[in-house]
């Protein structure tokens, strides 16, 4: 070969000896033409037609590495959000009845994608600056995939149309810090499909995309108005966040905005979903196949531009080699511009990012930790940088996501030791686990507080199967059925709306005339001649109220005939300690095991018929055969949920994956239950029953005004068998423990169903500080004497579903 | 003493050879996970224009021409050896502005019982192109050690530079890799200073993970090259083979410093 060199002098030879490789870059003329096609600067889309409002705020649309204007936007201001929601209603009437025509044309759009991939991924890639391969080899085929998967659901789905519906108009908005294509449309797609009709706020960076998209779609055959699209800014979410015309919400972005919509958007009667950026997890054990889990966490740090970084744990065995490895491998990253077909990520350009990542590896490096570039930072951006020795208290640690391709290294020792270290974290979207021990790589899934579990494999996501994650992450889910029921509700469900206002003296502790000694004497006392003392109820006992106060408890008849516990914030803290250690080992048991505690339960229940009754007749004047009816029916709920242990814990998936793909319904972990005044002991009764029978672990207020009843099970509790801790109950001031419960960091739902709208309004507030899942609203009376028709939804509400990326393969040849 | 430097030569080697096997035992290949990557691998480089030409002939220049049929007769041998010689046409060479002369496959690969027509082909041509033999009773290499190590003495007698072995795929399935280090320790000898290619018949090995071991065990036999297949297996040279392969070859060379070389067959 020397002998060749000898005598080619040109750039073939050179390039034949060093093997490298030039840049190649794609024309984006295509864009420059669609975009002439459109006026300067773009208006929204409305109706089926691009609209040139007036007198708006205008805003430049960069390529962030050319840094070149690619177009000017408007910006939407409140009253083109509320003219593209009415357009949208209008729309939505007919599109609703019509699931055919919804399917057909869902089918057509898909083709259409399929006809425009080449402009759509162009337009993707210059505006997000997202590297090509990504667009082109991942947005797009699932996007693709995606439209076809849905355009089969509205012929198949009609057996939750009996008791569920579609909302009417779905805002989606889109915010700059996590503009994937691979989401966005897909929660566009999955309202289409139930029936909705959508009003798409974008920011301005991800405008051109969603704008695009819209316009496959209207020549696809969309009937105009289904799809409007609005570019926006932070203000504008607000805007449609606290709209008294739009039920339902999505959210795709960062958590900070996420925390503002769900303030603004508190006590409205939305319903809310969020997909927030964070920062997925790599857990490799020494079992693993070492080198493919470097390619895994390579390609986790660079998906979705790098955007949030990734934090990788790695056990303690393996841990010089593999950090040595995955040293070489930096070296091999080709960094540069998002036109550039040859590069592996691109750098990070926007200025702010960039000046707030340099910060952080500084800070991190004073730390003691030790810093690998491969590419300087430098005027071009931000490169992918490999942190090691960073400790856990590190802000590098702690950040639920950093905005730049970090790759941050934790030892660790054992699988314990790697699931603590996982879990030490706000959010929780996904995580890889790669071993080639089955048995450890499961079990490690399943204590992993995140909503989906790639093992031994990364960035999986298909149509067929729910994404989404849990606690400062966003707890929705998008794809499959679980992304569907997302864009639907109960017939039966009522939601609260008070226009959005939320009284910050709302349920903060206060003194009532309730608390005082009555006058009259407590007529059960007289009754009995024994004073019946009624303490609250966590860890398995019966307590006293850390206040040492009482509240009185009347009858129908204005009588005092009880006195029950006033509990506050510290006995609330006291309950959430001992369903803390209650509800792990409730959870693992099998739904068997549980099943026949609420058996026992109802068996127990059965048994003290009479003096529930006389209770229930004592405390809310209902004649005695209301009565009866209402315990009668609290039994045979108890037999409905108990059935309900063992009959929910995932499907299968059917995704494109060569291997299994289960969603696992796993318990939510501690929620907090606020009951209603109706039927005060069967609504009580069922709430508990359906949230245990997943393997949540309950902390229960009572309806204030008729707690005695409810009061008296925690006797048939105690002689059922219910562990310690799995539920607990405290009495007082609803709106006061509801508002401590709505706080608490370590409670991960909410059910409120109490009285007020006012309540709800502060609870859905109050669920910004950790993200919390909140139900609210009330319900028909009647539909608590028909669990089995309100069980689909209480199911959906006791479980947190995570999915499991199982690949599997061995066989390559004979 | 001479003796006996041999056996705490030998006794060294053994340790060293079982510490390494302990390691190559304990390895892990995840297809699936390999089947990925290998997929990924050709969507995130393009090489273009002049990148395309010059890699392509990057490519010929890496080329083992070889013929291996029942039917192989002087005439076909020497047309293959002239197109080695001149593997890329005059007018397309001018248009690249290359020299032709310079540029030739890698090898060309024959039978033993063709090596010496070969051998003279190139002589005639003035070329310095090796002749390799495939030997070892391929392509299964269901014969007895023996005739096996024979078949390489007398190829490179007639004038092989490169011998393509055969691994025993008997002991590899049934997990006596020490037996196949043996066995290619002999033939490294038996080649002399002829170059080894270990051929590892990867589609019968049943596994990536196998694939990996019986890489490894042949880098610490003494293979200058290791290669996928004979050809002549239902799966031959695949992408993720290959990828498994240059993991192992990088592995080798991070512990021992000494870069084995790469050879997929029939693509």
């Amino acid at each position: 070969m020397a002998a060749i060199a000898d005598r080619m002098s040109n750039v073939i030879l050179q390039i034949f000896q060093e093997l490298n490789y030039a840049q190649v870059t794609d024309s984006d003329d295509i864009v420059k033409v669609w975009l002439s096609q459109h006026n300067s600067p773009v208006g929204f889309l409305m109706d089926g037609c691009l609209e040139q409002p007036n007198e708006r705020e205008l805003k430049g649309i960069i390529n962030p590495c050319t840094k070149i204007e690619l177009a000017k936007v408007f910006l939407g201001k409140e009253e083109d959000i509320e003219t593209a929601i009415s357009i949208a209603r209008r729309a939505q009437e007919e599109w609703c009845s019509q699931p055919k025509k919804r399917s057909r044309i869902l089918y057509s759009i898909a083709r259409n994608i399929q006809k425009h991939q080449r402009l759509i991924t162009l337009v993707e890639n210059i505006t997000s600056c997202k590297p090509g391969h990504q667009v082109r080899d991942v947005d797009i085929p699932y996007l693709i995939r995606n439209l076809y998967h849905f355009a089969g659901w509205p012929l198949i789905s009609t057996n939750l149309d009996d008791c569920w519906k579609p909302f009417e108009v779905t805002g989606i908005m889109i915010h700059k810090d996590l503009n994937s294509l691979s989401i966005i449309p897909w929660r566009m797609v999955e309202a289409l499909a139930v029936g909705s009709s959508v009003v798409v706020l974008a920011s301005p960076e991800c405008y051109l995309s969603a704008l695009l998209f819209a316009e496959v779609c209207i020549s696809a055959g969309l009937p105009p108005g289904l799809l409007n699209v609005i570019a926006s800014d932070e203000l504008g979410f607000e805007k449609l966040s606290s709209s008294p015309n739009i039920e339902k919400l999505v959210f795709i972005g960062s958590t900070q905005m996420a925390k503002s919509i769900r303030k603004v958007s508190a006590g409205c009667g939305k319903d809310l979903s969020l997909h927030l950026c964070s920062r997925p997890v790599v857990i490799v054990f020494d079992s693993a196949d070492q080198d493919s889990a470097i390619e895994g966490v390579i390609e986790t740090m660079i998906i979705n531009n790098g955007k949030t970084g990734v934090k990788v744990l790695l056990q303690e065995s393996i841990f010089n080699k593999f950090h040595s490895k995955l040293k070489d491998r930096f070296k091999r990253l080709r960094v540069g511009s998002c036109m550039d077909k040859n590069v592996d990520s691109t750098l990070v350009t926007e200025t702010a990012s960039k000046e707030y990542l340099i910060k952080l590896v500084d800070a991190a490096q004073l730390e003691g930790a030790e810093i690998f570039q491969v590419h300087p930072v430098g005027d071009s951006g931000f490169p992918p940088t490999l942190i090691s020795n960073v400790q856990t208290s590190s802000i590098l640690t702690i950040k639920e996501f950093v905005p730049g391709p970090i790759l941050i290294l934790l030892p660790f020792r054992t699988p314990k030791e790697a699931i603590a270290l996982a879990n030490n974290s706000l959010s929780g979207l996904s995580a890889s686990v790669w071993t080639e021990k089955i048995s450890l790589a499961l079990e490690v899934s399943r204590y992993l507080k995140v909503g989906t579990v790639w093992i031994n494999s990364q960035n999986m996501l298909d149509a067929a199967a729910g994404f989404g994650g849990c606690r400062e992450s966003g707890y929705s889910r998008t794809g499959g059925m679980e992304g569907l029921m997302e864009f639907m509700k109960p017939n039966w469900q009522i939601s609260f709306n008070n226009g959005g206002q939320v009284d910050q003296k709302f349920g903060q502790a206060s003194i009532n005339k309730d608390l005082l000694p009555s006058f009259q004497p407590d007529e059960t006392t007289f009754k009995l001649g024994v004073d019946h003392t009624y303490k609250l109820y966590y860890g398995g006992a019966q307590k006293r109220p850390d206040g040492n106060s009482s509240r009185a408890v009347y009858n129908s008849k204005g009588k005092v005939i009880a006195y029950v516990p006033d509990a506050g914030k510290k006995d609330v803290r006291n309950a959430v300690e001992a369903s803390l250690k209650g509800q792990p080992s409730w959870e693992k048991r099998p739904g068997h095991s549980r099943a026949q505690i609420l058996y026992y339960i109802a068996e127990n229940m059965e048994q003290r018929k009479n003096a529930f009754v006389a209770q229930l007749e004592e405390m809310s004047g209902k004649t005695e055969e209301e009565c009866l009816q209402e315990v009668d029916q609290c039994v045979s709920s108890l037999f409905t949920f108990a059935s309900c242990c063992d009959k929910f814990g995932g499907t299968v998936q059917e995704t494109q994956l060569y291997g299994m793909v289960i969603t696992s319904q796993e318990a939510v972990g501690i929620i907090g239950i606020i009951c209603p005044e109706e039927c005060p002991l069967l609504a009580f009764v069922t709430l508990v029953a359906s949230a245990i029978a997943r393997g949540n672990s309950v902390i229960v207020v009572p309806n204030e005004k008729q707690p005695l009843a409810a009061l008296d099970m925690y006797q048939v509790f105690d002689t059922s068998d219910v562990p310690p801790g799995v539920i607990n109950i405290l009495t007082g001031s609803q709106d006061h423990l509801a508002r401590c419960l709505a706080e608490h960091q370590d409670i991960q739902s909410i059910w409120y169903y109490g009285c007020s709208p006012d309540g709800a309004a502060v609870v859905e507030h109050a669920s910004s500080q950790n993200f919390k899942r909140t139900w609210v609203g009330s319900i028909n009376m009647q539909m608590w004497y028909k669990p089995s028709e309100i069980c689909v939804k209480l199911m959906k509400e006791a479980c947190h579903n995570k999915t499991l990326w199982i690949p599997m393969g061995e066989i390559f040849a004979n | 003493m001479i003796f006996f430097c041999d056996f705490l030569k030998h006794f060294s080697d053994f340790f060293l050879f079982c510490y390494y096997l302990d390691w190559v035992q304990r390895i892990n290949i995840n297809l699936s996970a390999v089947k990925r990557r290998a997929e990924a691998i050709p969507t995130r480089r393009a090489v273009k224009k002049e990148c395309q030409a010059a890699w392509l002939l990057k490519a010929i220049s890496c080329i083992d021409l070889t013929t291996l049929s029942g039917d192989d007769t002087f005439t076909n041998v020497q047309r293959l050896c002239h197109k080695a010689v001149h593997p890329v046409r005059q007018d397309l060479c001018d248009a690249m502005d290359i020299d032709q002369k310079g540029l030739t496959v890698a090898a060309v690969c024959v039978y033993p019982a063709r090596v010496a027509d070969s051998v003279k082909s190139l002589k005639f041509l003035g070329a310095k192109i090796p002749v390799a033999a495939v030997a070892t009773g391929f392509p299964t290499g269901q014969y007895s050690l023996e005739t096996r190590l024979e078949e390489i003495k007398r190829a490179v007698a007639d004038g092989a530079q490169e011998i393509d072995i055969v691994i025993n795929r008997n002991y590899a399935l049934g997990g006596n890799w020490e037996g196949i280090y043996r066995e290619v320790q002999m033939m490294k000898e038996a080649c002399g200073s002829a170059h080894m290619k270990t051929i590892l018949a990867t589609g019968e090995l049943g596994t990536m993970t196998n694939v990996y071991k019986a890489s490894i065990v042949c880098m610490m036999a003494g293979a200058d090259f290791i290669k996928t297949s004979t050809g002549k297996e239902t799966v031959n040279a695949t992408l993720p083979v290959g990828l498994v392969m240059t993991r192992a070859i990088r592995d080798y060379y991070q512990i021992t410093g000494y870069k084995v070389d790469l050879h997929l067959s029939n693509i």
